[in-house]
């Protein structure tokens, strides 16, 4: 199973636990039809759907939600207005809120990883073109590129150079099956190249870039597709196949792929094997596990990934790249008396949480994958079922958030590096967002039939948590560690964000950014 | 009495006679007086005398007798203001418009104060005039038309909405009195300026002027109004602008937050035109802003139009308290996080007073609000007691009916603050609510009361407008005393005369103005005296 970002954030400022999906890292399902995104207790605030009670457990449930929501950047915040046309940014420090002008419906806004300064990107909807922001001394720069019709999404490449806009299906669940969403746009953000817009395969579901060389990849229905951004303009070098069989349904597999952008791994629902690809060969190997796989998930450096069969408790590691020559040299480990069926992995990729949730399972397994001669585990014994699991970038802390069947929930805070008890914290909504670093974790809560809404801030590794209410429901957290602020932004028609003051713990609410941007002080002529 | 006013009145045709007889006389002599307003200060009564340029100023003496002075004012007065402590009196004058000679005069403003006036010339002629509560500043602008308390101008003439004119009574050495300022517009023309008390804001303590317009708030920091180069004001625009509909100020309260912080001063303003109350927070300003400060802007939806706020104390602390008479609420805003609590009121009171240190046994953890309405649809008062108690963001709500709404509240000056006079919608008369004890004493008029409470609160004096009585109603006993004066009366001054003690001067401002003096404590009318034709004297 892989959980897909509930925010739209920053990595590295706004880390989301080891349930993140990475910005050079691909992994991806290829759950295409019909958009289904799994149970959401995320912006809906709805109660997850407990599992079947019939013999046979349910698949591993997805905890996911897909909406726009607020970036952050080293000091700023940035919201879309796309009613407006305008991008608000807030100073994270003064909470000063300036607006800048986009293009026409400004929507999917993504903030540019390795740049000198504050970057983001807007699809701007209703001009089918986009907008790179850039923070300068005087303000913010903006340029306008033309973009290929229905983007919807963005990837980046690991230094910031290179930007792709392209259309996720899941984001347009009505869309017809004649709608193939094949056109990305390859934005050099240099400006050495202009746009380019390339044709891939059928549905692309997951958009990527090798961390060490100018290559891009487009998991689609048909393949990877590999882009080659060495050339001017970039162009479509090759596709590669990913399964021996073109018909099969791509709806039941995941993808994922390395972030040298050299293998892409395969997981299909209800299979024993993992299908390794070679994307520079195009070579294919079946690596066999003693069960379904319920779940894998690669390490961020790529060196390794994480299968899971939870039929058997088996967890298999498999060695990155050398499972493509040796496909039987995986080590297995068998997580005696627990069930498991999805797996977490730490951002250093030393740590693994394994749990289930389609069943009401009390426990989690801490995982150590760098002990020598075989990973080592422990269970920690937790008190309401699993939802989800998110780490902190040390590894050192987990939160879990709780399957409760009530309009109240929980989640539980659980130190990973040592072995002492789990702390649970009862909440008043269900649980929706969760935004961890290394000194602080951020929950929010929503429950809309009882208008409740709320934060809770836990410290680390003290667990001393303070709950804060909020005036409307959350749409995303995220920790600016840099200003030692923690925001939560909020559903609101004018814009409304609190931010927490990570040392006083004071509140501070801002709401209608439009309002908020037209303080005119004199500074300028 | 009526022998020694026909005295008056025969002298002062004498004098008018023997002026005919030497030759040309002034214009005025040739039109009624216009224009005539009598103000109340602390020592005596000052009459406004347009028409001739003056105001004549009326003291009592021990034995009631009127010793009166006239001090020479600018043509055409657009509005006059007492200072907040009654010892000042500030006129300000359009000046001859369009001037044609070098005789015609400028815009000016006179200060009248006890043996002292001074007159400032302006370059420009403005209605609207705010005095600083302080007493150092004054604010003169373009009043809206027919903004309550200022005269139109004598002719049409052009003139700039935004220019606000600062007159610093306190300037330093070397520095202008009067500082002429064109606030930035966006469209927008200021309705109401407001100054506030001092302020600890991040570049230091400071006082700002707050001004509002039909579109905007301006906030102009005082203590650099004489700074060169000008520093600018900052302007906090009151619309998104995605649409043409800007939100239209309609009244502000200011409080300076925690002692001891200085990035905790706030704004509220309510919107006429709107759901929700805007919240400005004056926190540090970025690098290279040419201000010290800069609000945050917030809003908060409070249910429907609110018709007043005030920030009050709660055991929860700070709250911004929003009246909301469409729904029948009061709404609790926290400043820093915007939540809000809603508070079901037993009627749409439109009106919120702070009572707290009136009312005794508060700890001074949490005010209590007198609500009132002042429509005839409310039927009476509630005090709101903001300590909080479990399940409720308000410790009681204790309504008083009236069986009436109340038009409007007097505060009676220490050392009475513990009494308020409700003014009844109905005009049938007025209440004495005693803030201790919570019991609202009628008092009833046949016809609708004008009410003048005296300087130190011992008395209250009501009177028919354009009647023939007063009466006085001591605030102790609340018993009623009714006096008869020879002329017709429209305004009551309760003053302290010049043996110390206090007289009542009660005006009737027709015609000629004619003044009768009456101890204050008078059990009749014996012992008073009417004077006539007031404003023929003095005259050139």
């Amino acid at each position: 199973m892989i959980r897909r970002i509930p925010l739209g954030l920053v990595p590295g400022l706004l880390l989301l636990g080891m349930a993140c999906g990475q910005a050079g890292e691909s992994t991806a399902s290829d759950d295409t039809d019909g958009g289904t995104t799994g149970p959401a207790p995320t912006s809906t605030g709805g109660a997850v759907a407990p599992p079947a009670a019939d013999a046979a457990p349910p698949p591993e449930r997805e905890v996911e939600s897909s909406f726009e929501a607020p970036v952050a950047t080293g000091s700023f915040v940035w919201v879309t207005n796309p009613k407006s046309g305008r991008i608000a940014y807030i100073d994270v420090r003064s909470l000063v809120v300036k607006t800048v002008e986009a293009g026409n419906g400004p929507t999917y806004l993504a903030a540019v990883p390795g740049a000198n300064v504050d970057t983001t990107v807007v699809l701007n909807v209703l001009s089918n073109d986009a907008s790179v922001l850039r923070a300068t001394a005087t303000g913010i720069d903006v340029k306008s590129v033309k973009v290929a019709k229905d983007a919807n999404a963005w990837a980046f490449s690991a230094d910031g150079r290179y930007a792709i806009a392209w259309a996720d299906a899941k984001k347009r669940p009505g869309a017809p099956k004649t709608e193939g969403f094949q056109d990305l746009t390859v934005i050099d953000l240099s400006g050495a190249t202009p746009p380019t817009v390339l044709a891939v395969g059928y549905r692309p579901v997951l958009v990527g870039f090798a961390r060490n060389a100018p290559i891009a990849h487009a998991v689609t229905q048909d393949g990877v597709a590999i882009v080659d951004l060495a050339t001017s303009p970039p162009r479509l070098v090759r596709n590669v196949p990913i399964s021996a069989t073109p018909t099969e349904d791509p709806g039941t597999r995941d993808v994922a792929v390395t972030p040298d952008g050299k293998t892409a791994l395969v997981r299909r629902e209800g299979s024993p094997s993992i299908t390794a690809v070679s994307l520079e060969t195009g070579a294919r190997v079946e690596v066999a596990l003693n069960g379904p796989v319920t779940d894998l998930d690669l390490t961020e450096s790529g060196d390794r990934a994480v299968a899971v069969v939870r039929s058997t408790s088996t967890v298999a590691v498999l060695p990155i790249p050398g499972v493509l020559t040796q496909p039987t040299q995986v080590k297995n480990v068998t997580v005696t008396g627990e069930t498991v069926g999805s797996v977490v992995l730490s951002t250093d990729g030393s740590t693994a949480m394994l749990y289930t949730n389609a069943s009401q399972t009390e426990r989690v397994t801490v995982m150590n994958l760098l002990a020598t001669p075989d990973p080592t585990f422990r269970t920690v014994k937790l008190y309401s079922p699993v939802l989800a699991a998110f780490a902190a970038p040390d590894a050192r802390h987990a939160t879990i958030l709780h399957d409760v069947k009530t309009l109240d929930g929980a989640f539980s805070l659980v130190p990973l590096a040592i072995d002492l008890p789990a702390k649970i914290v009862a909440t008043k909504a269900k649980p929706t967002f969760v935004a961890m670093t290394e000194s602080v974790a951020i929950v929010s809560e929503r429950g809309d039939s009882q208008k409740i809404y709320g934060a809770y801030l836990a410290k680390l590794p003290s667990f001393e948590v303070e709950r804060f209410t909020l005036a409307s429901p959350p749409i995303a957290v995220g920790i600016v560690p840099a200003a030692k602020r923690a925001f939560v932004a909020q559903q609101h028609p004018e814009g409304r964000i609190t931010f927490l003051d990570l040392d006083t713990g004071l509140a501070r609410t801002l709401t209608g950014f439009e309002l908020a941007s037209r303080v005119v002080d004199g500074s300028k002529p | 009495m009526k022998n020694r006013a026909k005295i008056g009145l025969f002298s002062a045709l004498l004098c008018t006679l023997a002026l005919t007889a030497c030759g040309d006389r002034e214009e005025v002599w040739a039109e009624a007086p216009r224009g005539v307003q009598a103000f109340g200060l602390r020592d005596r009564v000052v009459v406004l005398d347009d028409s001739a340029k003056r105001v004549v100023s009326l003291v009592a003496a021990a034995d009631q007798k009127l010793e009166r002075t006239s001090v020479r004012v600018g043509a055409n007065v657009a509005s006059v203001v007492p200072s907040k402590d009654l010892e000042k009196l500030f006129v300000l004058s359009y000046g001859d418009l369009p001037r044609r000679s070098a005789e015609d005069e400028r815009p000016s403003l006179t200060v009248l104060q006890t043996g002292a006036e001074r007159r400032i010339d302006l370059s420009s002629a403005h209605g609207g005039l705010v005095a600083d509560p302080a007493g150092r500043y004054l604010a003169i602008f373009a009043a809206a038309p027919g903004t309550l308390g200022t005269r139109p101008p004598p002719s049409s003439f052009v003139e700039n909405p935004n220019e606000i004119v600062i007159v610093d009574l306190e300037a330093p050495p070397g520095k202008e009195a009067v500082v002429p300022r064109s606030i930035r517009s966006f469209g927008g023309k200021p309705r109401a300026v407001t100054f506030t008390p001092v302020v600890n804001l991040p570049g230091g303590a400071r006082r700002l002027l707050v001004i509002e317009t039909d579109q905007d708030v301006t906030l102009l920091d005082l203590d650099h109004v004489h700074d060169t180069p000008e520093r600018p004001e900052i302007t906090v625009r009151l619309g998104t602008g995605s649409t043409a509909k800007p939100l239209a100020p309609a009244g502000i309260v200011i409080d300076d937050g925690e002692a001891s912080r200085s990035d905790d001063t706030r704004i509220a303003i309510r919107i006429s035109n709107d759901t929700n109350v805007v919240m400005l927070t004056l926190g540090p300003s970025a690098q290279g802003s040419p201000n010290d400060f800069f609000p945050t802007v917030n809003l908060s939806d409070v249910g429907g139009p609110a018709q007043d706020l005030a920030f009050v104390k709660t055991d929860g602390g700070l709250r911004l308290a929003a009246l909301v008479p469409s729904v029948r609420a009061a709404v609790l805003v926290e400043p820093s996080t915007g939540l809000t609590q809603k508070v079901d009121l037993p009627e749409a009171y439109s009106r919120l007073a702070l009572v707290t240190g009136a009312v005794p046994g508060t700890t001074g953890t949490a005010d209590v609000a007198l609500l009132y309405g002042a429509t005839t649809s409310t039927q009476g008062v509630s005090f709101w007691a903001l300590g909080k108690t479990a399940g409720q963001p308000y410790r009681s709500l204790e309504a008083v009916p009236l069986g009436t709404g109340v038009r409007s509240v007097l505060d009676v000056p220490a050392p009475r603050g513990d009494l308020k006079v409700l003014e009844s919608a109905n005009g049938n008369g007025f209440f004495v609510l005693d803030l201790a004890s919570r019991t609202a004493s009628p008092l009833v008029t046949t016809a609708r009361p004008k009410l003048s409470l005296s300087p130190g609160g011992e008395r209250l004096w009501a009177f028919p407008d354009g009647g023939n009585v007063i009466s006085r109603i001591d605030l102790s006993t609340l018993h009623p005393v009714t006096l008869p004066v020879d002329r017709q009366v429209e305004e009551v001054f309760d003053v302290t005369n010049r043996a110390g003690g206090s007289s009542v001067i009660a005006l009737d401002t027709r015609g000629t103005v004619s003044a009768t003096v009456l101890a204050a404590d008078a059990v009749d009318a014996i012992g008073g005296r009417t004077t006539f034709g007031l404003l023929l004297e003095g005259l050139p």
